[in-house]
């Protein structure tokens, strides 16, 4: 199996646990995600978080590999990318994680920084939500089974 | 009219829909949903509380905003915490992960801030 495939799909994952822990958090709305369990959803994100953080260290660190070494082989699986949804996703990513550190290290100490923080990193997630609800519908075709594997199987 | 290609879209769709309607059904007789009568989110809430005449000096002013009276309770309350258990070290494991490898991310980030809007960023074709 591809490293960008795997990676690409433990990057779903990881985000769908942040969202929906993250949702739960964001206000009594949206609390019956996790049955109202607020200090669960707070351990999950966190939890998720590092994950997550882990994972872009891993892109970044495989994208840069990839130029060094000048391979010019087309990744469609991988995260991020110089344009596109790509992009997209880098950026939203590195938003992300500067907002939910500042939030993470700082909650206690500014609260100004804090709430602007939290701010963005709640709407973004919207945008974020609905832009993979966008992605998955563009990229519908890698949702189906591949037809000649079906017929081998037959 | 329904593009046939985009069936497995749909079918994620109703997926989805079941999975939202079970956890709606199974938080419906939750007694906490009747206690919870916030109706803005917290980011919002923190937002009208903190961010009324704010400037950007005061975004990155750090120390503690509480009162001495909320701050010896904080401590009262602190004190009662057990630092040793596996949460606690959950924490600073995740905190520590945490700072170590933002600095890391900022520097890949610059570096492919750099090179990627250059049109042979990979090098020249063999």
């Amino acid at each position: 199996m591809k490293f960008d495939f795997i990676l690409h799909w433990l990057w779903a994952l990881v985000f769908s646990i942040l969202a929906l822990s993250g949702i739960a958090m964001a206000g009594a709305k949206y609390g019956w995600v996790m049955q109202y369990d607020i200090a669960t959803a707070d351990v999950v994100h966190r939890v998720a978080a590092i994950v997550y953080v882990l994972l872009t260290l891993i892109v970044i660190l495989y994208e840069i590999i990839r130029i060094l070494r000048r391979d010019k082989t087309i990744k469609p699986w991988l995260v991020f990318g110089p344009s596109g949804y790509g992009l997209f996703t880098f950026i939203t990513t590195l938003i992300f994680i500067i907002t939910g550190a500042f939030i993470w290290l700082f909650m206690d100490s500014d609260k100004a920084g804090t709430a602007l923080s939290l701010w963005i990193h709640e709407k973004l997630t919207y945008l974020a939500v609905a832009s993979v609800i966008w992605h998955i519908y563009m990229k519908t075709h890698a949702l189906m089974w591949p037809k000649k594997k079906m017929q081998k199987a037959k | 009219m329904f593009n046939k290609q985009k069936k497995p879209f749909w079918q994620l769709c109703s997926v989805f829909a079941v999975i939202v309607g079970l956890a709606l059904a199974l938080s419906w007789g939750n007694r906490t949903e009747n206690v919870a009568q916030m109706d803005h989110s917290m980011a919002n809430m923190m937002k009208d509380e903190h961010l009324g005449n704010t400037t950007v000096q005061d975004l990155f002013t750090f120390g503690t905003n509480d009162s001495v009276e909320v701050a010896s309770v904080n401590s009262e309350h602190t004190g009662h915490h057990s630092q040793e258990g596996k949460l606690y070290t959950m924490h600073i494991v995740t905190t520590a992960l945490l700072v170590l490898t933002l600095p890391i991310i900022l520097a890949g980030t610059v570096f492919l801030a750099i090179v990627w809007p250059k049109p042979n960023y990979r090098g020249k074709a063999k």
